[in-house]
């Protein structure tokens, strides 16, 4: 029955993908995956985190068939290797997940085939295949049955009609290989597996820190001090940009591009380097036995300071950043910007909490990546190309058409429709019915497999 | 000039098959001689087998998925599990066994 429904899958796989564009296909897949690994974990399905994970895949799915870009592509393939990986061990981080989940894409099949089963502690007993036997038996017989008809067809001629007519053109060799990679594919996800001593060390390692054997007052006195001394300077320090960077958000009613543009991109900078410091001292400053010294309140409280005007630092490029799209337009730039911010948001609190509930780097590692993970799969389920072309047209000071009608055809619909709103120069309304024109074409000769939401938006009208 | 085509082909098969071999090797000569085979290959294989498909697929991505590259670097990542098995899989080689020898030193 399992070998019935991984051959049927493979057909399937191959019927969806061979010769076919990124549509409709990708969410059956979806679906197909999900299916497969449900049937045969299904123990590990009774899991909400795991049915959780499995919907969360199914939904960078729908994002793909609802805008074809290729950020719902990655985040529906990041999402596959959670899943994978979350059924191959359910308590392990997500770095581990996507790497048991890579792992067992890759050679699932190969592995299970040498290793001993880790649940039940027992070689997975198999069938020695003789395949000298198997090639004998299929191989000879058909040689000579081959000879014989040649013979046959020279004795008689009905008899060479009849084979004449055979026709076997139908066959596409590809097709059937496609199928032989889905086949492997499916059997090597069916069972995930896990990737060994990584997954047990990962197990092993906690979230918290523990005072070691080497805990030496004086040390730590020492240590406390060197702390107090560079925490309190770079709070100075930070304390003052801080001060004139809101002077000049304040002041400068001058809007000029450059000035904002160069603003934001060495304010960037400047944030780049001034985070990842940051973390770097607060890590090393923090990083054994200060956490349980007595006298560490004021370091501690000089780190959440410092933590915090980087916080601030943060929202004050977020305010430039917010400034420079209202006048000039949203662009992906602008919008890497701001997911920017959010992570170093995100890292900056992760840290506060390491430092005020003593836990180690493995949790920083830990909760930085589930966060950078769930703001892929929200930044998937955008269409940004729409957004941007939307927010330009209605409620930016100024933009760039060129911009929006070198985007993907995800505007295309939209920017037809603005045409006829808005006073756009003929040179650029000729570009945009020439996209219309080579978008709507291409939507008009796809087929099942490669259907969009813009397919069916198109038969409405 | 077919014979050219011919050698050209077996040059790079051979080339392939060397240097697949050559990478499997390295990863064993990396351990001790007493290391068991079964403990390198669940050391290590994980990791090589993941790269080596990377490897494979940017050539097939940078080659814009052209069929003859497609086809090559699945050679290549098949060749390179099946040389695997060959070294972890116990041979089948039989020993002659000496006699009871009861008055070695």
């Amino acid at each position: 029955m399992k070998q019935f429904i991984l051959l049927a899958s493979a057909l399937f796989f191959s019927t969806l993908f061979y010769d076919k564009q990124i549509g409709l296909n990708l969410f059956l897949f979806s679906l197909l995956s999900v299916f497969i690994l449900a049937i045969n974990n299904s123990d590990d399905f009774k899991s909400k985190k795991n049915i959780g994970f499995a919907g969360i895949y199914l939904a960078t799915g729908l994002a793909v068939f609802f805008h074809d870009s290729a950020l719902a592509i990655i985040a529906n393939s990041v999402s596959f290797f959670t899943l994978i990986g979350l059924l191959s061990k359910n308590k392990s981080s997500i770095y581990v997940n996507w790497l048991n989940g890579l792992y067992t894409t890759i050679a699932g099949f190969f592995h299970r085939n040498f290793t001993v089963n880790e649940a039940t502690q027992t070689v997975e007993s198999k069938k020695e295949i003789d395949y000298v036997h198997l090639a004998k038996i299929i191989l000879i017989p058909a040689a000579i049955v081959i000879i014989f008809i040649g013979l046959y067809q020279n004795g008689n001629p009905i008899f060479n009609e009849l084979i004449e007519k055979i026709d076997f053109s139908f066959i596409n060799i590809q097709w059937l290989l496609f199928a032989g990679l889905g086949y492997y594919l499916f059997l090597n996800i069916h069972k995930p597996i896990v990737v060994e001593p990584a997954t047990s060390q990962d197990l092993k390692t906690g979230n918290l820190l523990f005072k070691t054997k080497d805990f030496s007052i004086p040390v730590l006195k020492q240590e406390n001090q060197l702390g107090i001394i560079l925490i309190a300077l770079l709070n100075v320090l930070i304390v003052i940009f801080l001060i004139t960077d809101i002077t000049f958000i304040l002041t400068n009613e001058e809007v000029r591009g450059s000035v904002f543009s160069s603003q934001v991109h060495s304010g960037i900078n400047a944030l780049i380097a001034s985070i990842v410091i940051a973390i770097i001292i607060l890590l090393y400053v923090f990083r054994g036995n200060l956490n349980f010294y007595k006298e560490n309140k004021t370091v501690k409280n000089l780190a959440f300071t410092w933590i915090i005007l980087n916080a601030i630092l943060v929202l004050s490029i977020a305010v430039k950043n917010s400034q420079y799209i209202y006048y000039f337009g949203l662009t992906y730039k602008r919008i890497g910007v701001l997911v920017y911010l959010i992570l170093t948001l995100t890292g900056l609190v992760t840290t506060l909490i390491k430092i005020d509930k003593t836990k180690n780097i493995w949790y920083l590692f830990r909760l930085n990546t589930k966060a950078a993970f769930i703001l892929l799969v929200i930044a998937a389920m955008v269409n940004w190309d729409y957004l941007i072309t939307n927010y330009n047209f209605n409620y930016a000071k100024s933009m760039d058409i060129n911009y929006l009608i070198d985007l993907s055809d995800n505007n295309t619909l939209l920017l037809k429709e603005k045409i006829e709103t808005k006073g756009i120069e003929n040179k650029s309304i000729h570009r945009i019915e020439e996209k219309y024109k080579n978008y709507t074409m291409e939507l008009y000769t796809n087929s099942w497999q490669e259907l969009q939401y813009d397919n069916l938006k198109l038969n409405r009208r | 000039m077919v014979a050219l085509i011919i050698f050209g082909i077996s040059f790079i098969l051979l080339a392939t098959y060397t240097i697949i071999r050559i990478s499997i090797a390295c990863v064993f000569w990396s351990f001790n001689t007493s290391t068991d085979a079964m403990q390198i290959f669940k050391l290590c294989f994980p990791y090589y087998i993941i790269t080596l498909t990377s490897i494979c697929i940017v050539f097939i991505v940078t080659f814009n998925n052209s069929i003859l590259v497609i086809y090559y670097f699945s050679s290549v990542y098949f060749l390179a599990l099946f040389l695997w098995r060959r070294k972890i899989k116990p041979s089948k080689k039989t020993f002659a066994v000496e006699p009871n020898q009861t008055r070695l030193p």
